[in-house]
Order: C-alpha cells, then structure tokens, then sequence
C-alpha cells in the first residue's frame, strides 16, 4: 500500500514537473513562478491546517533557529526557474536522471563534509545511471 | 551550459533539503512547507509586480490543468513523506524514481504535456536496465 503512494509519488513528479515546463513557455519563466507559487501557497495553506495539528508551530512549541534559515527558501526559487527553462531542452528521461545524478553526489559531498562517511552505494549507483545516460542518448542521437 | 544549469538544479536541491532540515525540525514539516511557499511568494510577487512592474499575462485558452504543478508539488512531497515513513526512506527513493524514469520515458515517447516526441525504441531497454541496475545497487547495499 505504502510502496503504492511512492510509486504514485514517482509519477506525480514527473506530471508536476512537465505541466511547469509547459506553462512557462506559454507564458514565460516570471509569469509562470508567480502563478506556481500562488497554487503552492494556496495549497500548502490547506495541507497546513488539515494535518499540522501535531506540530510545534500549531503548539507553540518552537526551537528558535537563527534567522539565516530562512534564506533556504530562496533555493527552492531558483531551483523553480532552473527547472522550468532547462526542462524545455532536454527529454524528460534526461532531464529526471542528471538531475537526479547531481542530487545524489551532492547529498554525498554534504554528507562527507558534515560526519566524514562517504556512501559507495550512491557513488556507484549513479555510475550505473551515468551509463544508461550516456547509451540513451548514444542510441536517440544515431537514430535522428 | 544547459546540461550545467541542470546539474547546478539538482545540487540546489540536495542543498535546499540540508537547509531547510533545521527548519522542519523547528517548526514541523507542513509548517515548514507553509512558510517556504509564504516567502517564495512573497519575494516573487514583490519581484513580479513592485520592482519589475509586471501585469499577469493574459491566461485564456490555456488548458487549466496546467496551472496545477504547484499543487501537485505539495502532494508529491505528502505521499513521499507518508511512504518513507512506513516503508523506509530507501525503498521509497528507489520506488519514486523508478516511476520517475517509467513515467518519464512515457511522457517522452508519446510526446505528453505538449513535449517533444521522443520514441522508445527497443535498444532503448538496454539503457534503461542500466539507470535500474544503478537504482538497485543503490537500494540493495543499504538494506
């Protein structure tokens, strides 16, 4: 049942993500941020207050954290206009697995840095997906 | 340089989870959610109208379904949250992507979502079998 929801998940990102890339080039990366932001606030306000009940927000209960934290919103908006402008260019196989590559070596980086562990698993992982890139798009171009 | 932006993405997003990791655990995930959607509009709105002095482009004839990635978004986010919880973090990323990549080569080969068509051809599966294998090393070297 779980394992359902992801794989649903799975799908839903993919719908997201190319319905984004669509809309922005019919109106253009700012018009489309605005809009994508305007859905994600209504929607986040309405999963807020059917299923936060529990949380530290809703209880009062907040750790302070410095104010700094807060410039990690600024990521997700860059990461939106990226995504939607590079999204155009490339198949959406292609798009999904570089990105998804650059995560998962990145989340590596961040892990060495911060408790000194290198996880091989991921490292070899993404050599595999490396190859399938490559031989996809060996095969797409000399089919053109 | 496009092949940069898209690996400068997916790195923004691997950091964008390690910062804002403190912020959920200060004030709960769906808060957290609430507040980076409150700012990023905030700042795009203030960006969009004030400094850039922009209209909202006309939206007729658009096919309203388009208008829905941001909501899709959040559930996405919901049911990966749900599905980790109960069945493990690992085993939930490697089911997510690999409908990623099924979905993908879907949308790609009947040209959904006013994309380009790109077909799947059979040679293509030894490709794929690669990016799955690398998803299976992934998840059986961790259980």
């Amino acid at each position: 049942m779980y394992l359902l929801l992801a794989f649903i998940a799975g799908i839903n990102i993919i719908i997201s993500t190319s319905i984004n890339a669509a809309l922005g080039k019919r109106i253009g990366l700012l018009n489309n941020a605005f809009i994508f932001y305007a859905i994600a606030l209504a929607s986040s306000i309405i999963v807020f207050l059917i299923f936060s009940g529990d949380e530290p927000l809703r209880v009062g209960n907040i750790q302070k954290v410095p104010y700094y934290v807060y410039f990690g919103a600024l990521i997700p908006i860059f990461t939106l206009f990226i995504s939607t402008y590079t999204m155009q260019k490339f198949s959406v196989v292609n798009y999904v697995l570089i990105t998804y590559i650059a995560e998962i070596l990145t989340a590596v980086l961040i892990d060495y840095f911060i408790s000194k562990t290198i996880q091989f698993s991921k490292i070899a992982g993404a050599i595999f997906m490396i190859g399938g890139i490559y031989w996809d798009n060996k095969i797409l171009n000399s089919d053109k | 340089m496009n092949v940069l932006l898209v690996i400068l993405n997916g790195s923004l997003l691997s950091i964008a989870v390690a910062a804002n990791a403190l912020l959920i655990k200060s004030v709960g995930k769906f808060s957290a959610i609430l507040i980076l959607n409150l700012i990023g509009f905030v700042l795009i709105g203030f960006y969009f109208y004030v400094l850039k002095k922009n209209q909202l482009t006309n939206l007729d004839g658009i096919p309203k379904y388009l208008f829905l990635s941001g909501a899709l978004g959040i559930i996405s986010t919901m049911l990966s949250s749900l599905a980790a919880l109960n069945i493990g973090t690992t085993l939930a990323v490697a089911a997510m992507l690999s409908t990623r990549i099924v979905t993908a080569g879907v949308v790609d080969n009947y040209g959904f979502f006013e994309r380009e068509r790109r077909k799947f051809l059979p040679k293509r599966l030894i490709s794929f079998a690669l990016m799955f294998i690398g998803i299976l090393i992934m998840v059986l070297w961790e259980i």
